[in-house]
């Protein structure tokens, strides 16, 4: 359509008979109709050539991405790379791309169309082999890896030797895979003495996670590759260009190129001499690709046969309006979710503990001047939700004393937290001045041991905020770029119930600077890519973006109320009322019970995360959750309820199971689909040697037109579960079963998913305890589905007697016994057939 | 890895006959063939076109030896030194799932474990929760159980194990995927299982223990399924090529980047078989322009490989495709769905490209198939 794939010079290998060119008419009558079709909808005028400009823009900014989750979000800084382009049609859109990744030079190798095809003559002959060792890293085990590579090296060799390479073109390369004992994450590092593979692996731990810690080392297994070298072909009569003569350009086409046509020169690559130069805007044509030098660049042939196209004028700052386009929005809406993506790879990689490396127990997100959310990566629904509130809290109580390269912490649930687990790090992004605050990115993580009466800080029977740990409450954690460690060592250790593991929280919160650290470089590279008023004016867009979503959500939304019990005989009651003209809604907690004695309480953001996520799924398309969301709609939750209590409430079971149960009761009142989980199932088991945490996962609802999903993580949590293996290497115990729990759904015309039976063996005396739901309570089927199987805990004992578990318990077993944890089915959709 | 100016000796084998190199893509096959001369020409034709031939890889190496592609008759084998294949042939009955009918035997109260998995959903605001379809159709449990440190609990009952096989077997099963807890470190029970399946007939069995020797019973046990799904469907393949090509040296791309000889070749090695080529050949090119940090772009039909390279091969042991968590050694590789073929859409408010693509068939709307506006129309 814009002239860059020029139909006469690409293989006529189409039609019935494969030798007819490409059908360009076919393409301008359609991209025709598609401008006129997007004017009727938006009124937005756009030319057939401006439309399919938009879409190449899109497409590009997706390769640009893929790209950067790589290469920049591993820590390398790709500007001075090259990039080197190949297959059909990487040549006519490489300098756009190279251009959205800061890349000044672009390899167009010779047979670029063809490249993989050629680099299956360079590749060798590889034979890998590998096996499991582990065993702990110390001189006594240095035989045995000798020996298991020794044999390894030999299947190796053999299989080469069978496949006709000669001995001599043989090389073997031995690793050792090596990890800290209780990680999950090895390095491999070459079979040598103890003292060498220790350095080799400290070394790329560091350049990897820029940590050390203080374990020992496990090697986990040993891996052997066998390369057979293949003799490389002989490529030097690529750049030859013969007898033919250098004659310039053999045609001038037109090219659409930055919003007009021009007449673009078009070579003939075999013809280029060796330092021949093609200034763009140009063509470069060959049999089997094409490669489009824009404007700013140029190409020059090198002897070797290689096509290098280099920057040669800086270019302009992306000229962008500020008024909302579609093709930018989807632009912002991607590269808004981008930054956030990038803070959680950082976070993920430079974190020390198992719940935010492992299961993956944290979010990162973006908020504008005002603290409302613009965008996050899709991590946790119950972190994304409410962690607009601790931003705002943020701004409030440090207003007119934030300085650039200050970093706060904040897990008080009184003061813009949840619950003490989670501690969210919030950095604002100043402007060139430092006076003024353009964003603030945070980063939320679920600390698995913040203080507290029990260890792993989930305490089943706390009945005060304190007893459940450490508070941070506007915490300064970073001074004008100064981490306050001592400080906040001393505040982890001085708590009524300190934290029992607070070098891992300092890490941890470490990890947590830097992933905000990686934040604002990113927001700071958008704002001198498309300039501060663009972005500021697209961070109006998606979030007025979104808001429209939700509306027409609502549009289609009736009145409706619900009175949700669970299973303490606590009730959320929730009315939804609709107000059609206005198309916004109001959600109302009135007649939820007050504050309770136990510790499902929950601080009013959590009830503002389960409505954004409730709304934000009924959104047929794929919009990042932000506080646009929330605008049609206004939210009433009583103070002094369990949705809003008050200092010194306990909480820490309302963010993990309340939160389930508000999600619960507005779906509900929306009469949208059965209930799923409304539990997390919380499981926590462990003596003075071994502390373990796990939520186990549910049936989901059925729905309108879809059937539930069995045993799969629903609503406010998404966390990952232990591997059976490594949960048997690291604990006395044996999974004897996890498996679907055949029937529990609900009936319906659409079924519950079914639940999950895990059963869990003790090999020596532990306590377990439990915070979980639906034991007494069904999961609610809707219109006229049937409810799901009520969950049930309990202890087999060694004996064979049964003891039962209540939801929230806690038990002691002995060696032998079985706890069996049955998680609740999902609820039905519509009256089962027959019935 | 060092360059070579002069081609010389390589895989012990003469060289004074052609070579073939091939990238069968999922558009277009692309072959690079040296001549005996020593002189590399190219062909390129659509991967599929049922109408003119039945494989392109053969049709295009027919077509540079005789000039014609629709022929038919056997490759003169003597004129071929060498056939070195990537092809996305195993790639395509993933993503398909059109891979061999698979039962999947493991540890009793684990069957449901490859389902589960790490139970977490792939799309958050989903309500409608898709989980990847399964590639076995059938579960048996064994008993048996092995504990992490070696000891056995109870050994593997192989008379019940026989008479559930036996089952799956005459109902034209004929590949087993085996997966025991701990078989990594304590294999016998997975052997011992094995042997019976070869016995009652199984032309495909994977033991995770020798498929993926490590820890982590999810990744294990997919990795062994998908070996057992995807292994008859290259094979298949492998001998079709080889019967129309009697007589030449068969060799395949793997995903590590590596060659292998055909009858080697794995289900579990062949997913990246055919963009791994790219990276070798875009490194060594990259190194002979003298750069050695590169980005590669390799734009293709339906979707985008991009990768990193600063010296050396950069290599991923675990990673998830079409649904399927793999454990085996694998070019590190990012894969978006925005290539030539992705489908423009306007959906009312915003642009899209993508993620669907028009494929080979019927391809982008200027392939006069009648196929939708893509980005190559966009171009």
């Amino acid at each position: 359509m814009l002239g860059r794939v020029q139909p006469a010079h690409f293989p006529h290998v189409f039609g019935p008979d494969g030798d007819q060119p490409l059908d360009a008419e076919v393409v301008r009558r359609r991209f025709a109709e598609q401008a006129d079709a997007i004017a009727a909808r938006t009124g937005d005028e756009r030319s057939p050539e401006q439309v399919a400009e938009g879409y190449l823009r899109i497409a590009v900014l997706n390769m640009a991405n893929a790209v950067k989750r790589i290469s920049v979000q591993k820590g390398h800084d790709v500007t001075g790379y090259v990039l080197t382009t190949f297959g059909g049609a990487g040549g006519q859109h490489a300098c756009a791309v190279a251009d959205s990744l800061g890349i000044r030079t672009v390899l167009v190798p010779p047979m670029a169309g063809v490249l993989s095809a050629l680099g299956m003559g360079m590749a060798d002959t590889t034979a890998m082999r590998e096996q499991s060792v582990e065993a702990r890293l110390e001189p006594a085990v240095l035989p045995r890896l000798e020996e298991v590579a020794k044999a390894l090296e030999e299947q190796a060799r053999a299989e080469l030797l069978d496949e006709g390479v000669p001995a001599e073109r043989i090389t073997v390369t031995r690793r050792v895979q090596l990890r800290y004992d209780g990680t999950d994450t090895p390095v491999p590092v070459e079979l040598a003495d103890l003292d060498t593979m220790v350095a080799a692996f400290e070394a790329s731990h560091r350049r990897t996670y820029s940590f050390l810690m203080d374990r020992p080392l496990i090697a986990e297994a040993v891996s052997v590759e066998a390369t057979g070298l293949t003799v490389q072909p002989d490529l030097s009569h690529l750049g030859d260009p013969g007898t033919l003569e250098s004659q310039g350009p053999i045609d001038v086409v037109r090219l659409h190129s930055g919003g007009a046509w021009r007449d673009a020169p078009l070579h003939r690559r075999e013809r280029l001499h060796p330092g021949e130069q093609v200034t763009g805007p140009a063509i470069i044509a060959e049999a089997n690709a094409t490669t489009v030098v824009d404007d700013g660049w140029r190409a020059h042939a090198t002897p070797a046969g290689q096509l290098l196209v280099e920057r040669v004028h800086d270019r302009a700052q992306d000229d962008v309006g500020t008024r909302a386009d579609p093709v930018m929005l989807e632009i912002f809406n991607n590269l808004f979710m981008s930054i956030a993506e990038q803070m959680g790879a950082r976070l993920e990689s430079t974190a020390q503990s198992v719940n935010i490396k492992q299961r993956l127990d944290f979010s990162c997100a973006l908020f504008d001047p005002d603290g409302n959310l613009i965008a996050n990566a899709p991590h946790m629904p119950v972190h994304l939700g409410s962690m607009g509130t601790t931003v705002q809290e943020v701004i409030r109580r440090n207003a007119g004393t934030l300085r650039p390269g200050n970093v706060y912490a904040v897990n008080d649930p009184y003061h813009g937290g949840t619950h003490l687990p989670d501690v969210t790090v919030v950095t604002p992004v100043f402007d060139d001045t430092g006076e003024r605050v353009l964003f603030y990115v945070a980063s939320r993580g679920h600390h698995a041991e913040i203080g507290g009466l029990t260890p792993g800080s989930m305490p089943a029977h706390s009945s005060r905020v304190d007893e459940e740990g450490v508070l941070f409450d506007n915490w300064l954690l970073v001074d004008q770029g100064e981490f306050r460690e001592t400080e906040t060592l001393r505040l982890l250790t001085e708590a009524p119930y300190p934290s029992r593991n607070p070098s891992v929280n300092l890490a941890d919160l470490r990890a947590q600077i830097a992933a905000n650290a990686k934040g604002v470089e990113e927001v700071d590279k958008m704002i001198d890519h498309f300039g501060l008023d663009v972005v500021q004016a697209y961070m109006r867009h998606v979030q007025d973006n979104a808001e429209e979503a939700v509306r027409r959500v609502i549009d289609a939304l009736d009145d409706g109320e619900y009175r949700y019990e669970m299973d303490s005989g606590a009730v959320i009651s929730v009315r939804l009322s609709v107000d059609r003209a206005s198309r916004s809604a109001v959600i109302d907690f009135t007649g939820t019970s007050p504050q309770l004695a136990t510790n499902f309480n929950a601080p009013s953001s959590v009830a503002t995360a389960a409505v954004l996520y409730v709304f934000r799924t009924l959104v047929a398309d794929d919009i990042p959750l932000n506080d646009g969301c929330l605008k049609p709609l206004s939210l009433v939750i009583p103070p002094g309820s369990m949705l809003a209590p008050e200092y010194p409430a306990a909480v820490v079971a309302g963010n993990v199971e309340t939160s389930q149960a508000v999600t619960g009761a507005l779906y509900a009142a929306m009469g949208i689909q059965g209930e799923g989980a409304g539990t997390m199932n919380n499981v926590t088991f462990g003596n003075e040697r071994h502390q373990y945490y796990e939520t186990i996962s549910s049936g989901s609802g059925a729905g309108d037109g879809f059937p539930g999903t069995s045993a799969v993580q629903t609503h406010m949590t998404n966390s990952r579960l232990t591997d059976p293996e490594v949960l048997e290497w690291r604990l006395p115990v044996l999974l004897e079963e996890y498996s679907i729990r055949r029937g529990s759904g609900g009936a319906g015309r659409w079924r519950g998913g079914d639940g999950g039976v895990r059963r869990i063996r003790f090999r020596e005396p532990m306590t377990v305890s439990t915070l979980s739901g639906h034991r007494r309570v069904p999961p609610y089927g809707m219109a006229g589905g049937s409810p799901g199987g009520l969950g049930r805990n309990s202890v087999r004992r060694a004996d064979g007697t049964v003891v039962p578990v209540a939801g929230c318990d806690s038990v002691d077993v002995g060696t032998g016994d079985v706890l069996v944890i049955e998680t609740p089915g999902g609820g039905g959709y519509g009256p089962p057939d027959g019935a | 890895m060092g360059i070579e100016a002069n081609a010389g000796q390589g895989g012990g084998t003469a060289e004074d006959g052609w070579q073939f190199w091939v990238d069968r893509g999922g558009t277009f096959t692309d072959i690079v063939a040296r001549r005996p001369d020593g002189r590399l020409v190219t062909h390129k034709l659509l991967s599929e076109n049922p109408t003119r031939y039945r494989d392109a890889a053969v049709a295009g190496i027919r077509a540079l030896l005789t000039g014609d592609e629709t022929g038919t008759g056997p490759i003169p084998a003597a004129e071929v030194d060498a056939v070195r294949m990537g092809t996305t042939v195993a790639t395509n009955a993933l993503l398909e799932r059109k891979g061999e009918r698979t039962a999947l035997v493991i540890t009793r109260g684990f069957a449901d474990a490859p389902r589960i998995g790490y139970q977490n959903r792939p799309r958050i605001f989903d309500r409608h929760i898709v989980l990847p379809e399964l590639l076995h159709e059938r579960v048996i449990e064994v008993d048996e159980r092995i504990t992490a440190e070696g000891t056995v609990l109870l050994p593997p009952d192989l008379d019940r194990l026989a008479a559930d096989l036996k089952t799956a077997y005459d109902d034209g099963i004929r590949a087993v995927a085996v997966v025991c807890v701990h078989s990594h470190l304590h294999p016998d029970h997975e052997r011992a299982i094995g042997e019976v399946a070869g016995r009652l007939g199984f032309t495909q069995v994977s033991l995770s223990s020798e498929v993926s020797p490590l820890m982590k019973l999810v990744p294990r046990g997919d990795t062994a399924v998908v070996d057992a799904y995807l292994s008859p469907v290259l094979r298949r393949y492998v001998q079709w090529v080889a019967e129309e090509m009697s007589g030449v040296r068969l060799m395949f791309m793997q995903s590590n980047g590596g060659l292998t000889e055909a009858g080697h070749f794995r289900g579990k090695d062949a997913i990246l078989s055919g963009p791994a080529g790219g990276i070798v050949g875009m490194v060594h090119l990259s190194r002979l322009a003298g750069f050695d940090h590169v980005i590669g772009f390799d734009m293709g039909g339906t979707s985008t490989d991009v990768s990193h390279y600063a010296g050396e091969y950069e290599r991923v042991f675990d990673t998830q495709m079409a649904g399927v968590r793999l454990r085996a050694p694998m070019l590190d590789i990012h894969t978006v769905a925005a290539g030539g073929g992705s489908i423009l859409h306007f959906d009312g408010s915003r642009y899209r490209v993508g993620p669907d693509s028009a494929g080979a068939h019927p391809g982008p709307a200027c392939y006069r198939n009648g196929g939708p506006l893509t980005v190559t129309d966009a171009t």
